[in-house]
């Protein structure tokens, strides 16, 4: 006979007694209480979003959690002495040993030594009440995992702009010999303006230093393994083009919410990353274009040399799906732009024709007649302008490279990624006109400098003074919001979304005038003069 | 404000027993007076379920208990208490069972009317919770032990429900004392109906189990003679209900 109903207890399984403290099983209770028993971990940013804030620390007023990142709690703190609003990274208590702080204080190290807009800048590191901190520059709204968490998926233009951005700086992590290693959504910070930095450098490593590995001393792989490279998974070496794998992974999941490869559990990750081919981005939303969901399954390539090679050629490849494009420059800066080219393109020219071959320029037997000096004449000024054009804006690099030699103006980032032009970048500038105009012949930096329009081409083509004035009439009319012409030759001239981020060493020049170009939809190159107060986004 | 759920100072030195069993100095037996005192009045119930095991009526029972408790309050206790012997609740089982073998029912009886009663017994109402029990044949020793360790993390219970109490978190401790065995709560719903984040509530649960476990060693470490004996206690607690509640 039983005096009372007992039941189970959903732990052990054992029944309850009846006069059981609270109906709980008390022999669970009892076993959890042996100095042996299994004590559940804690995690670190658990224990700080308990805490109560604000409360001081050190020289600081912790105000809320951010975040956690893979070493510590990150902080909204108030610097009291100066009541500056910075971001603290405190190691985590449970992590505190000599191998973790000389990481911690890696990261410091390696990230104090990036100044770039689109990088989260550091401030410096510290020892407050024993605990290690890095000091940074506070992200007001939070990381794109914020914003994924939030808003889902982005649209299309706004996910490529904000990798665009987190190239940027990892371009300039990378000019200083860092590898971030550690590149994901929730490491991607969005400032007050809406551009995105890259921070938290705690997996990053020096690029100059050999010691520097991904591995801990035990052979754990830190960090997240649906964002790292098949070889940063392996534990081999890696370059620019493992963080480009991290790059595509994070823009995959800004287009779809997901990582492109999931698992139950990190092995299974892991498993995958080694193994599987992610999805296609266009069978998983409709609305990527083909030509991005190649650029991002090319990041995703398992092999590093499948990859794009560097930063720039990512942004090049990129830059079409984003949502601006570069502004024209004052007219002022746009007359000097067009000056130049007439000075190098026009005048050189015309001295060296009429030097070796006693034959103006501007003469129309040059294009009429077929003598053989006229031909060697005219072979020579189409090779000289294809020869200019390719150097100063087919190829980025190049006229990047030749341009902070000539003239302390710079050309950079012809997208030449869609469409392709069928013409090599220089002939695009000289291709044959069409139409009545000429009969098979070629004129002089025909896009840049041409309506293609035959009647206008022929009276612009009287004199070379006509020309020239042509030419910077053509350079002065581009407005602002796009000159008839532009709309015509479908190069429309739009202002940059936001003039928010100083320009990188390599896309300014020496006189602080950058000149920038593209090749629109149908091949032709639209070109952009910045003033130096400007910044230049590419 | 003391967080009743925030992990509370660790280890202690003395026990109420060690204070009882080594007790040698007139100053030393008023304190372990107040110590044994005080360990009877805790434990009092399962020397009653054992009584009531031993085949005693519920009347007779209280009887025997009541005379057990002034026998030992009144002979403090001590001239059998012995550290190396190990337990209190050895040594309260050991006595009652010498105290039940050479009473006879009428000193008993007599002892219970010439003396004031040292436990309220009919106010505890012992045998409303008696018959909460289960009935078993099992041995009256096995079921005395279960008794006690029942005690013992209902003690520690109500002393974590207390310290909720007076800080104004019983609604928190209410919602997540069903942890307390290691049973994993449905967190999603449990935070929202506690109105805490996920995070807060894994905090909690921590913080919860942390101070439920320190109250009930320190419970039990009021019965050892030594802190370092805890855990055994505790393994043998443990060993008593699994062998008879399962």
């Amino acid at each position: 006979m039983s005096r009372s109903s007992s039941n189970s207890c959903p732990h052990c399984g054992a029944s309850i007694p009846a006069r059981a403290s609270d109906r709980l099983c008390p022999a669970c209770l009892l076993e959890g209480a042996l100095e042996d028993s299994p004590e559940e971990d804690l995690p670190e940013e658990d224990l700080a979003e308990s805490e109560e804030l604000p409360r001081e620390f050190g020289g600081y007023r912790l105000l809320s959690v951010l975040g956690s990142g893979g070493m510590g709690v990150v902080y909204e703190a108030e610097q009291i002495a100066t009541a500056r609003r910075v971001a603290l990274k405190v190691l985590g208590h449970e992590l505190d040993s000599p191998d973790t702080r000389q990481r911690f204080l890696r990261e410091g190290r390696l990230a104090a030594g990036v100044n770039h807009p689109n990088s989260l800048y550091v401030y410096g590191t510290e020892e407050v009440d024993g605990r290690p901190v890095i000091t940074m520059e506070i992200a007001a709204r939070g990381t794109l995992q914020d914003k994924l968490a939030t808003r889902g998926p982005l649209p299309v233009p706004e996910a490529v702009d904000a990798m665009l951005d987190v190239i940027h700086g990892l371009e300039a992590v990378f000019a200083t010999g860092v590898l971030h290693r550690d590149i994901k959504p929730s490491n991607c910070f969005v400032s007050s303006d809406g551009s995105v930095k890259i921070g938290d450098f705690g997996l990053s490593v020096s690029t100059l230093v050999k010691d520097d590995s991904y591995l801990t001393g035990t052979g754990v792989i830190m960090g997240t393994p649906a964002f790292a490279s098949p070889e940063q998974l392996r534990g081999r070496d890696v370059d620019v083009r493992s963080d480009i794998y991290s790059v595509g992974a994070t823009l995959f999941a800004l287009l779809t919410g997901k990582p492109p490869l999931e698992g139950r559990h990190p092995v299974e990750v892991v498993a995958a990353v080694l193994e599987e081919t992610p999805g296609s981005l266009t069978e998983l939303r409709v609305d990527v274009p083909a030509n991005l969901a190649q650029v991002v399954a090319r990041c995703l390539a398992k092999r590093p040399d499948q990859r794009y090679p560097d930063y720039a050629a990512l942004r090049s490849a990129l830059l079409p799906f984003g949502s601006t494009r570069p502004a024209p420059a004052p007219m002022g800066h746009r007359v000097f732009a067009g000056f130049l080219d007439i000075a190098i393109c026009g005048l050189l020219p015309a001295v060296s024709v009429h030097a070796f071959f006693g034959i103006d320029i501007d003469d129309d037997r040059l294009f009429t007649e077929r003598s053989a000096t006229q031909v060697v004449a005219w072979i020579g000024l189409s090779t000289w302008f294809v020869v200019y054009f390719t150097v100063f804006e087919g190829i980025p690099s190049w006229s990047n490279a030749t341009v902070h030699c000539l003239g302390k103006v710079c050309v950079t980032g012809s997208t030449i990624s869609r469409p392709r032009s069928p013409l090599p970048p220089g002939m695009v500038l000289c291709r044959p006109v069409s139409g009545p105009t000429t009969s098979g012949s070629l004129r002089m930096g025909a896009p840049c400098y041409s309506t293609n329009r035959g009647p206008r081409s022929l009276e612009l083509r009287r004199s070379s003074r006509s020309r020239a004035s042509w030419v910077n009439s053509d350079s002065c009319t581009r407005s602002r919001r796009g000159s008839i012409r532009s709309r015509f030759r479908f190069t429309p001239v739009r202002l940059c979304r936001a003039l928010r981020s100083a320009p990188s060493s390599d896309s300014r020049s020496s006189s602080g005038v950058c000149v920038r170009s593209w090749i629109n939809p149908r091949g032709s190159i639209d070109r952009s003069v910045r003033p130096p107060s400007l910044p230049c986004r590419v | 404000m003391t967080d009743p759920l925030a992990p509370g100072p660790k280890g202690f030195h003395t026990t109420h027993w060690s204070l009882v069993a080594a007790a040698k100095t007139e100053a030393d037996h008023a304190r372990a007076r107040e110590a044994l005192e005080e360990l009877c009045r805790l434990y009092w119930y399962p020397l009653y379920a054992f009584v009531r095991d031993r085949g005693h009526p519920s009347h007779e029972a209280q009887d025997l208990t009541q005379a057990f408790f002034v026998r030992v309050f009144e002979t403090y206790g001590l001239a059998t208490a012995d550290p190396a012997r190990g337990r209190f609740r050895s040594y309260l089982l050991g006595a009652m069972k010498h105290f039940l073998a050479n009473e006879s029912r009428r000193a008993r009886t007599r002892k219970r009317g010439g003396g004031e009663p040292v436990l309220e017994l009919d106010a505890l109402d012992p045998e409303k919770r008696y018959a909460l029990e289960p009935a078993h044949s099992e041995d009256p020793d096995a079921g005395f032990d279960r008794e006690w360790a029942l005690e013992s993390t209902a003690r520690a219970m109500e002393a974590l429900r207390a310290e909720s109490e007076a800080n104004g978190k019983s609604e928190t401790f209410e919602g997540l004392k069903g942890s307390l065995t290691g049973v994993e709560l449905a967190r999603g719903e449990t935070a929202e109906t506690l109105g805490m984040t996920e995070g807060a509530l894994k905090v909690a649960v921590h913080r919860l189990r942390q101070r439920y476990r320190e109250l009930l060693r320190a419970e039990i470490a009021k019965t050892v003679a030594d802190p370092s004996d805890v855990d055994d206690e505790l393994r043998y607690l443990v060993t008593a209900l699994r062998g008879v509640g399962s």
